[in-house]
């Protein structure tokens, strides 16, 4: 299930930019996870570990992928730690509750994204209430953010 | 700096274009539209301008300046007149004491800042007309208005609801909620006030079923529009009207013969004295204080509002500005 802490959160990864340049491993680029997550939030192409093609940009380094598409990275490989999510947009929506799909996991978030109309499960931290659609998501998040 | 700015930021696979209209431009939307790209021209081309390879043309104004963590107090002290990036991650963004001690910095500066961030900032009160997305046509990058006014918030009242309204909420608690009390007195209309900006998210929260109008400033509302934007998109009983201001309302409607309103009202973004107005809606303010001070009929007093402006036919010209 996907959680979320609305607000300021001291323990959270504040800028997953700076944390991925410093942390991120190379065989995460060419798992079909990454791989997905490039072309749905970056519209790019997986070379292999070192290359990334934009439609764009030309060739880039991982490095050079949206903040978006580094923070959704760094969610579905690090385990260890809660990264801020507002550097995703709400494109990044669905990949998020898809990650969440199969394990709990918590992000930071410091502005109420837009999770569509379907219904979805999703813990809202700061109070501990789960809420199964964005009408209920904007009453229990907007108290916190 | 004042008026409009146009800027052209480019290098030889990306072509930004884009204008700036007020002090503050926020830009926000979807992973992947290329902020931190235009933020890295920035920065690419105060490294060493036009031996970086980057291009920047400006219709006004001295430099641009892409802000960063480590020396962005030095920073902004020596910039003056300029346009200032700040990218997302900005360590003066990270709590509450960063972002007031950063607001406390830029506030009297004479720059343009354009902010790339979904966080809303309550300390930045900003207009929901410059909060803008990027889009791409190929290699041309341009700004969007982020927030569709008139899909789910509405500049002025959406007419075929007129005669639903349960609720009339606004921000104001003093003069605007005085001078609505008397324009609904006749109907079924109820009216609130949420007592600033900040509580109409709350407000809204308390009445979530009914079929609400609220009134907000749209000049100083963009902290809040984010939330208030998606509460009207899975409510479609919540109607959110964004005039500049109350202030800005009456200026318009006629309801004061002065020559010079049209002019300003025409041309805010070139009169403005950003260093005094950090918002428009101060300057709205003080503007109608100022014109109306030496009369005792039209002596605008923000806590209690004067007969004159709640004369009916004073009241049906302020309210038809927002289609009322």
């Amino acid at each position: 299930m996907l959680n979320i802490y609305f607000g300021n959160m001291e323990e959270a990864i504040y800028d997953p930019s700076m944390y991925f340049r410093n942390q991120y491993d190379e065989k995460w680029i060419t798992d079909e996870i990454s791989k997905k997550i490039i072309k749905v939030i970056d519209n790019s192409k997986v070379i292999d570990k070192k290359v990334i093609e934009s439609p764009v940009l030309g060739s880039i380094t991982p490095n050079d992928l949206s903040g978006g598409a580094k923070t959704l990275i760094l969610i579905a490989h690090d385990k260890k730690n809660i990264f801020n999510a507002t550097t995703c947009g709400e494109n990044c929506a669905n990949l998020l509750l898809e990650l969440a799909k199969n394990r709990d996991i918590t992000i930071n978030l410091r502005y109420i994204m837009d999770f569509g109309k379907d219904e979805f499960k999703i813990k809202v931290k700061n109070s501990g209430k789960i809420v199964k659609n964005m009408n209920e998501l904007l009453v229990e998040a907007s108290k916190f953010v | 700096m004042k008026g409009e700015v146009e800027l052209k930021i480019h290098n030889n696979k990306v072509n930004y274009n884009f204008v700036l209209k007020r002090n503050v431009t926020i830009v926000r939307g979807e992973s992947g539209t290329g902020k931190t790209t235009l933020y890295r021209l920035v920065s690419d081309y105060m490294k060493d301008s036009k031996s970086s390879g980057v291009k920047i043309t400006m219709s006004s104004g001295d430099s641009c300046i892409a802000l960063n963590d480590t020396d962005f107090e030095n920073q902004i002290k020596k910039t003056k007149n300029s346009v200032v990036f700040i990218d997302e991650g900005f360590i003066g963004f990270k709590n509450d004491d960063n972002i007031n001690d950063f607001i406390r910095k830029i506030k009297k500066t004479d720059n343009y800042y354009v902010i790339f961030s979904r966080e809303s900032f309550d300390k930045i009160p900003s207009s929901v007309e410059e909060i803008y997305e990027i889009k791409t046509r190929g290699k041309k990058h341009t700004f969007e208005k982020y927030y569709k006014i008139n899909d789910y918030c509405r500049l002025i009242v959406d007419i075929r609801k007129k005669d639903k309204f349960v609720l009339f909420i606004t921000e104001d608690s003093k003069s605007g909620k005085q001078f609505f009390k008397e324009y609904f007195k006749k109907t079924n209309i109820k009216v609130d006030s949420a007592r600033g900006n900040s509580n109409i998210i709350n407000k809204i929260n308390e009445n979530i079923n009914v079929e609400l109008l609220v009134m907000v400033d749209g000049a100083a509302f963009s902290p809040y529009i984010d939330k208030t934007y998606k509460m009207c998109k899975y409510n479609k009983n919540i109607n959110i009207c964004l005039p500049e201001s109350f202030e800005w309302m009456i200026l318009k409607s006629g309801v004061i013969k002065n020559k010079k309103i049209e002019k300003i009202l025409k041309s805010t973004f070139e009169i403005i004295d950003i260093t005094k107005f950090f918002s428009w809606e101060k300057f709205f303010t003080y503007y109608l204080e100022e014109i109306t001070k030496d009369s005792k009929m039209l002596k605008y007093d923000k806590k209690k509002i004067s007969a004159y402006y709640l004369k009916e036919k004073n009241m049906k010209k302020i309210v038809s500005v927002i289609g009322l």
